[in-house]
């Protein structure tokens, strides 16, 4: 297990190389590098010292060769608006997103573990019809539209919960809630199908055979089989959910690193930019990681070597 | 060897004509049927959009301000769902901002599906090391989430219709890489393409003529359903105020004008959340029922 995670990490130099290749061209995409890091006000000289002082005068390979030897030191810029390391911004509001997040991956499976396993137990049934309706709702509502919803019943009508900010437990709940909507209609989508095919399984019949309770029976055998093809799309779904993060941070003023990614967008700080995209690949990437250990765990006929 | 003849009885009544096959499977399935309906529906709003809509979708009017919609009191008759903060008919703008989710969902996937499925189809086909680095790239797109790879391009190339559809086109292409170059790993050891070799055609009609037509279906049907992601994306982008830029009317924009005036009219949120649900609903409907008929393998 520790040479497989060992040889995965190794495997994300070539991908975090990819990531900061698609920074690096990023950012000359629109001619002129230097336009990114100077005002309308400067004189023509202050922009030339810029140029020099961020070597936008040497050669393109040079130019890369430089970013990487600085990126490996963590060090990303500085940030025009507030004048810090970039770096440290994005890393100061990754607690923040890490909790929202967290928040609504556990909230999606505390739904949708249920939900799905219920909805397969009794297709067709009052249960089976409220999960698909969902799932299928789930799809096709985006995300931070679901939010906006929730703000107007839970926080405008009965006045619940707080609608923006991060200050007490209380205003977790509405954008958890709301992140959690679209991972767990995914979930228990997902959960549902494999759940179905697993029930017809021969090992079902040989563990109801042999006396086992129905519910040993359900969660030991049905459950945790169904459970590996879910662990995979979910794998796949990491991104997704940060993303989605990044918008419901925006919908409820929540004060992660996808809100002060927007607002570095709008101010064209692209210090701040390249470090929260690269941060941002970083989490998928062990997170990713992440999962496939839990494989493992899952299904002991899965052994890393 | 006999011959048999076969008189025709003239007073027979000629076969009616066949119908494609697909319309068939179509009135079979419920939820490919509506599928298709919806999605009709909103094309032809946004084609007929200018002679449809009732009013101008951009024209203020400021004594009309935050009307609600006909069914509720203090409303105005000739503004049907009420009207926005500045006076605008809510009706005409949503009728109109189906043009935006239509243009930028049906361009954004085509800009998409030509890249990803011609460096699908390079990798899976060709291999060694053409295959590795692009492989590594589709590594490095699918460890950025799809949304903050369009805000960082969104930050250097600026917010405009024609950008976010480069930057929605440059950023989808990885499914269909990735789909494209697993399907021609198996096709290309088919009997059929071994045959083609053998007669000693060269890559390109193999490529286009062999195996191209081998994995449209899967192309079709992966197109379809991004088709859905992009228009989520694009109202999310302009939500944010990153995309698409007024006095251009987009569902997401009216999202973002509404933000503002939650507290006193809920329309304003309402309506331009429902007009994407039920487009990306009806897309959706289409592209399962086309994932069933088209390629039951993709199915999950």
């Amino acid at each position: 297990m520790t040479r497989y995670i060992a040889r995965r990490l190794v495997l994300m130099v070539p991908v975090l190389l990819g990531v900061t290749l698609i920074l690096f061209v990023l950012i000359r995409l629109r001619g002129d590098p230097v336009a990114a890091f100077v005002t309308p006000e400067m004189s023509a000289a202050e922009v030339e010292a810029v140029r020099v002082a961020y070597g936008f005068d040497r050669p393109l390979p040079e130019q890369y060769a430089t970013m990487m030897a600085r990126l490996l030191q963590g060090d990303f810029g500085r940030s025009i608006r507030y004048r810090t390391p970039a770096i440290d911004l994005i890393l100061e509001r990754l607690p923040a997103t890490a909790q929202l997040a967290a928040t609504a991956l556990a909230l999606a499976v505390l739904i949708s573990l249920p939900l799905g396993l219920l909805s397969a137990l009794y297709p067709n049934s009052l249960i089976d019809l409220v999960a698909t309706t969902l799932s299928t709702l789930g799809r096709a509502m985006p995300n931070y539209w679901v939010g906006i919803m929730f703000i107007l019943l839970f926080g405008v009508q009965w006045r619940w919960f707080p609608v923006s900010g991060r200050d007490d437990a209380t205003s977790l709940v509405m954008p958890a809630l709301t992140l959690s909507f679209g991972i767990a209609t995914t979930l228990t989508r997902l959960l549902r199908s494999s759940m179905l095919e697993v029930v017809r399984m021969e090992y079902m019949v040989v563990a109801r055979a042999k006396g086992l309770r129905e519910w040993t029976v359900i969660l030991r055998h049905g459950l945790r089989n169904a459970l590996i093809p879910v662990l995979t799309v979910f794998g796949l779904q990491m991104a997704w959910l940060l993303g989605g993060a990044v918008i419901i941070e925006q919908v409820f003023a929540w004060p992660g690193m996808g809100r002060i990614m927007i607002q570095a967008v709008q101010g064209k700080d692209m210090a701040v930019v390249q470090a929260g995209v690269f941060i941002f690949a970083l989490i998928v990437m062990f997170s990713n990681l992440a999962v496939d250990v839990l494989y493992a765990f899952i299904d002991p006929r899965i052994r890393y070597s | 060897m006999a011959t048999t003849t076969v008189s025709l009885d003239k007073s027979l009544p000629r076969p009616r004509r066949r119908l494609p096959t697909w319309v068939y499977r179509l009135r079979r399935s419920p939820v490919g049927l509506i599928g298709a309906v919806i999605v009709t529906v909103v094309v032809v709003i946004a084609i007929l959009a200018p002679t449809i809509a009732p009013l101008d979708p951009t024209k203020l009017n400021l004594g009309k301000r935050l009307l609600p919609p006909i069914w509720i009191t203090g409303s105005d008759p000739t503004f049907l769902l009420g009207t926005d903060q500045l006076g605008r008919d809510m009706l005409s703008r949503l009728l109109w901002g189906s043009r935006i989710s239509a243009v930028v969902g049906v361009a954004a996937v085509a800009l998409s599906a030509l890249i990803g499925v011609t460096l699908g189809l390079v990798s899976g086909f060709f291999g060694g090391w053409v295959d590795i680095l692009i492989s590594r790239a589709l590594d490095s797109f699918m460890a950025i989430p799809f949304i903050v790879l369009a805000l960082a391009v969104v930050s250097v190339l600026g917010g405009s219709l024609v950008n976010i559809i480069i930057v929605l086109g440059f950023t989808g292409w990885v499914s269909f890489a990735r789909v494209v170059r697993g399907e021609v790993l198996t096709v290309r050891e088919r009997d059929y393409v071994t045959a083609a070799r053998s007669i000693g055609q060269r890559n390109r009609p193999i490529l286009v003529r062999h195996i191209l037509p081998n994995v449209i279906g899967s192309i079709i049907v992966l197109a379809t359903l991004d088709v859905a992601v992009a228009i989520i994306a694009e109202s999310s982008l302009s939500y944010l105020g990153l995309g698409v830029q007024p006095p251009t009317v987009t569902w997401g924009l009216m999202l973002a004008d509404g933000r503002d005036h939650l507290a006193t009219s809920w329309w304003l949120s309402t309506f331009p959340g429902l007009a994407i649900s039920i487009t990306v609903l009806g897309i959706i409907f289409l592209g399962d029922w086309l994932r069933d008929v088209l390629d039951p393998r993709l199915k999950k």
